[in-house]
């Protein structure tokens, strides 16, 4: 069912930077360059088609790091079909955010 | 060292994420706003400067804090979405829901919609009927009185 689901631009980028390590909302919006008012609510859409799901941070990191506890994101088993359908649809995906990019790698 | 006037702008931000919550109900709330909070920290470190002032960077939070309407009212078209999919008074196709239920439901908006046709029917022919009815009683006396003071064609009465 999930691979079915035909997603706009917007949401297939958000995609691909949750699969290159952009875990949350903040990190994504700067990766992508868009709006946190696009990307807040494609997120909401996202999770609400169960194509990610979402996780609090334990409270004892953010505070070891002396900040507030993050939500991350992370892609679910139909997210991960949805974005290789994604690729397949818009083929400068993958060139415009690379995946596991070392940029992710040291937020 | 933090100016007052950054202290005022962190309040406003926070007055921003705090009115955009007002938008949805109180059960997600929390969650949405210590998810924001966290955010906001997140951006006001990334765009603001650590020492001085930056109208650019502060303008890009303000940016930030207001996503969270757009954000909040997504959250909020899905809680209503929900909640019409699992009411009872309208039913739709769910999971829990039959196609039988369906049909009735729509069968009880058709009849809501054809009940209120009529009425709006009914309505304007009361209103058309009502004043051919004035038009016939106002146009007699009229006639009677010109023809009784000799009025002809709009002009001022022969006494």
């Amino acid at each position: 069912m999930a691979s079915e689901v035909k997603l706009s631009h917007t949401a297939a980028i958000i995609l691909q930077a949750l699969d290159a390590g952009f875990v949350y909302g903040f990190s994504i919006m700067e990766m992508t360059g868009l709006p946190s008012g696009t990307v807040y609510p494609a997120m909401r859409r996202l999770e609400r088609e169960e194509l990610i799901r979402s996780r609090w941070e334990k409270q004892s990191i953010a505070d070891a790091e002396q900040r507030p506890a993050r939500k991350y994101y992370n892609l679910t088993a139909a997210g991960k079909t949805t974005l290789e359908a994604s690729r397949r649809r818009y083929p400068l995906l993958e060139r415009l955010i690379p995946s596991d990019t070392q940029e992710a790698k040291s937020l | 060292m933090r100016l007052p006037f950054q202290l005022i702008l962190r309040v406003f931000h926070r007055s921003l994420l705090g009115c955009a919550s007002l938008l949805l109900s109180k059960k997600p709330r929390e969650e949405w706003c210590r998810e924001w909070q966290g955010e906001l920290w997140q951006a006001c470190i990334a765009r603001t400067p650590m020492e001085g002032f930056s109208w650019s960077g502060e303008r890009e939070v303000v940016e930030f804090c207001l996503g969270a309407f757009p954000d909040a009212l997504c959250l909020r078209s899905q809680e209503t979405q929900t909640r019409a999919l699992f009411s009872s008074r309208i039913p739709q196709m769910g999971p829990n829901r039959r196609r039988s239920q369906c049909y009735k439901g729509d069968a009880q908006h058709l009849d809501k919609f054809k009940r209120m046709v009529k009425l709006c029917v009914r309505f304007a022919v009361h209103c058309a009927f009502s004043r051919v009815r004035r038009l016939r009683l106002v146009f007699p006396a009229n006639a009677v009185i010109r023809l009784a003071c000799g009025v002809h064609g709009g002009s001022n009465p022969l006494v």
